[in-house]
């Protein structure tokens, strides 16, 4: 059975707040340093108008539908933070070598996950080596 | 295209492009500078929790790794030469090799291998299951869904390899010719979601094979005579997937819950006889073969005071080859500038497009073929809204009385009328008229201003849809294909206004410090459609710095805030199937 359709307007808001900042230091004149990160929030809301009344002969006869649509807007609610911090130092040995060595960290927060689960997670870098110029 | 013949193309390249290096630089005297860099190291990759997504560009291996960097930069009187080669890990490997030499040749030859990590969709959003609230006696209709391969680690690896080579002919410092290349190859797994029919209301998720292949090769030749410049441009672009077409059970289309024996087989019969296919395997999700051929000429001509003028026509056809089908456009363009004075100068626009799209036969078996009321044939011609022509003009006016500032206004026509958009032959037309206005304000060199305002108006907007049909009782005994014709209003999310406004501040007050600050606004709204009154509403600011204080602090720091809101509808279907 079939009783059409009935529509409510909504009304969807994103606000993303994005920060970034980063530090050069020269040490000496044998030792860099780096320093940067960033960190990111960002949300999505969808906010539902009001739905109207089901009919009587439409609850009557489809009873079997609760036709509740209280959680409808948290279906397409979006909320994640996500964090970057990354440092790194160089070290001079001499005019042509140098020891780097840097490190980076990210972090993903994931409130609202729903296709792909919760997709909140930690990943990070650590690197070290040695510069040879010729 | 096998991975050895990857392997195989990037050693030709490698081969063909260093004896010219060779040649041109390496046998004769010693480049006057010459510089190595060698890097060699290693990395510890770790991570905790979902990594996927934080990762998604990562290998996914929690492990160490050596790693290694080569750099190249050398150079003699008028030839110079870089390289530049990076191993990360097995699956992020890059390389960039370039030169140059007596302004006569220049080449460049590339290679980027990336990883990208794919989480996999749970399918756990999607629920459905009716009366779950009667008597706590839960219905049997239900939506569900399996995963053929729950622990599948999807992901696939990108290798990109890009060469350009540009040549004056020998004796002629008037004619270039340029040839370009690129191969795109993708290789891993992916998923693919299966869709069955509503009578079983279930979905599965499948493991895919990845194996697409893109190659792009392009040549063209450049000449000038006297002020004249032309140019011309001829561009082939292949694409394929080599991985074999994922085959699907589709289920037998069947009542989802009724067990009378009885009463099933003639559910069957009756679902059996809606459907193009149930109860067999079908291959899904079929990547089709294309390939793309454009050609473009373009003319330049500098007449000093009386202007510039640059005209372009481009016609390009590409094929679906799997499916027979093409498409075919032409376009041309005109560009002139010109400066009536010192003060002033004058862009104008114009260009003129058609594109057309085949029509698509759509085959279908009879609707309930044998079956009381049934018989009916839904065959029909798929009419493509792409087919159309696009008519474009603008002109600005630009006036700068001096160096302190610069205001501008700008007016623009923009016309699209689609053949077959919303019906066939209905020759839908969109125009949007465009105006803005600016100016740039510089008093002195430590602070320079920007603002533009811009307004677009549109009539007929594309695409317009319809409601479903509305709420009462339509207990009459109505099949899908009716149902469309009951349909109403209209509905869209595009605007047939537009404002916008875009502010850039930039304050040096020396030469270690420096500030910006800017705000993008618009509002775009509809009023024309009965069930709906669209409003979006738009607003990105933003401030950045950079500090010096001494000779060895270098800071700087951003700030950004994006907001975007709009309204649409939510519409709820009241059935029981």
């Amino acid at each position: 059975m079939h009783y059409g359709s009935f529509f409510s307007e909504t009304e969807y808001k994103s606000e993303t707040v994005s920060f970034s900042a980063g530090i050069l230091f020269l040490a000496s004149e044998k030792v860099n340093l780096t320093l940067d990160g960033n960190y990111i929030d960002s949300k999505g809301n969808l906010k539902m108008g009001e739905m109207p009344e089901v009919p009587q002969e439409v609850t009557d006869n489809i009873a079997a539908a609760d036709y509740d649509f209280s959680s409808i807007n948290e279906y397409s609610d979006l909320a994640y933070t996500q964090f970057n911090v990354s440092m790194g130092a160089e070290y001079m040995l001499s005019s042509r070598v140098s020891l780097t060595a840097d490190a980076t960290y990210s972090d993903l927060t994931d409130d609202k996950g729903y296709v792909y689960g919760i997709e909140s997670g930690s990943i990070y870098v650590v690197r070290t080596g040695v510069k040879i110029g010729f | 295209m096998k991975r050895p013949f990857l392997k195989f193309l990037i050693v030709a390249i490698a081969v063909l492009v260093l004896p010219f290096f060779s040649s041109s630089a390496i046998s004769q005297e010693e480049p006057t500078s010459s510089i190595w860099s060698l890097w060699l190291g290693g990395h510890y990759t770790g991570y905790e929790d979902f990594y996927k997504k934080v990762g998604e560009f990562d290998r996914g291996e929690k492990e160490a790794m050596p790693e290694v960097s080569l750099s190249y930069s050398g150079y003699k009187e008028d030839q110079s030469w870089d390289f530049f080669g990076h191993y990360y890990d097995p699956k992020r490997i890059s390389f960039d090799l370039s030169g140059k030499s007596k302004d006569v040749f220049s080449g460049k030859v590339s290679y980027l291998s990336s990883y990208r990590q794919r989480a996999t969709d749970l399918l756990e959003n999607l629920m459905a299951r009716e009366a779950v609230n009667q008597e706590n006696k839960p219905g049997g209709k239900m939506f569900t869904y399996e995963h053929e391969n729950p622990d599948a680690d999807f992901g696939y690896t990108r290798h990109e390899v890009k060469s350009d080579f540009q040549v004056k002919v020998p004796g002629s410092a008037k004619l270039k010719i340029k040839a370009f290349h690129r191969s795109i190859l993708e290789k891993g797994d992916d998923q693919k979601v299966v869709s069955m029919h509503c009578s079983s209301c279930h979905m599965v998720s499948k493991s895919a094979k990845v194996d697409r292949r893109t190659h792009t090769v392009s040549a063209g030749a450049e000449a000038t005579t006297g002020p004249v410049l032309f140019s011309y441009l001829g561009s082939y672009r292949t694409f394929k997937s080599e991985a074999s077409t994922p085959v699907a059970f589709y289920d037998k289309a069947e009542h989802p819950t009724e067990k009378d024996s009885a009463k099933q087989e003639g559910y069957i019969k009756e679902f059996d006889a809606r459907m193009v296919f149930n109860d067999e395997k079908v291959p899904f999700g079929q990547i089709p073969e294309t390939e793309k051929m454009a050609h473009t000429l373009k003319v330049k001509t500098d007449m000093g005071k009386k202007g510039d003028i640059l005209g372009s026509f481009t016609n390009s056809q590409a094929k679906n080859k799997s499916a027979g089908l093409k498409v075919q456009s032409n376009s041309g363009g005109l560009k002139y500038v010109v400066s009536p004075s010192q003060k002033t100068k004058i862009v104008a626009l114009a260009s003129l497009s058609r594109i057309e799209s085949d029509e698509a036969q759509i085959d279908l078996p009879l609707w309930r073929d044998g079956l009381t009321g049934g018989g009916q044939d839904f065959d029909w011609i798929r009419y493509s809204n792409l087919t159309r022509t696009v008519a474009k003009g603008s002109a600005e006016f630009i006036y700068q009385p001096n160096r302190k500032y610069r205001v501008f206004l700008s007016t623009g026509y923009e016309g699209t009328e689609r053949d077959d958009y919303p019906d066939i032959e209905a020759k839908g037309k969109t125009t949007k008229l465009k105006a803005s206005v600016g100016g740039k304000y510089r008093p002195n060199s430590k602070f320079w201003g920007r603002i533009k305002y811009s307004f677009e108006n549109i009539k007929d907007p594309a695409p317009y849809n319809q409601l479903f049909e509305a709420s009462g009782d339509t207990l009459a005994k109505l099949w899908y294909f009716e149902r469309e014709k009951l349909r109403y209003g209209d509905v869209t999310n595009q605007p047939t206004n537009q404002h916008g406004i875009d502010l850039t501040l930039n304050f040096r007050p020396d030469r270690r410090t420096s500030l910006s600050a800017g705000l993008r606004a618009s509002l775009e709204t509809n009023g024309d459609t009965d069930s709906l009154d669209f409003e979006r509403t738009k607003l990105q600011p933003q401030v950045s710095a950079t500090l010096a204080p001494t000779p060895e602090w270098n800071l700087f720091g951003s700030i950004s805030y994006a907001y975007d809101k709009s309204n649409g509808l939510a519409s709820v279907a009241m059935m029981d199937g």
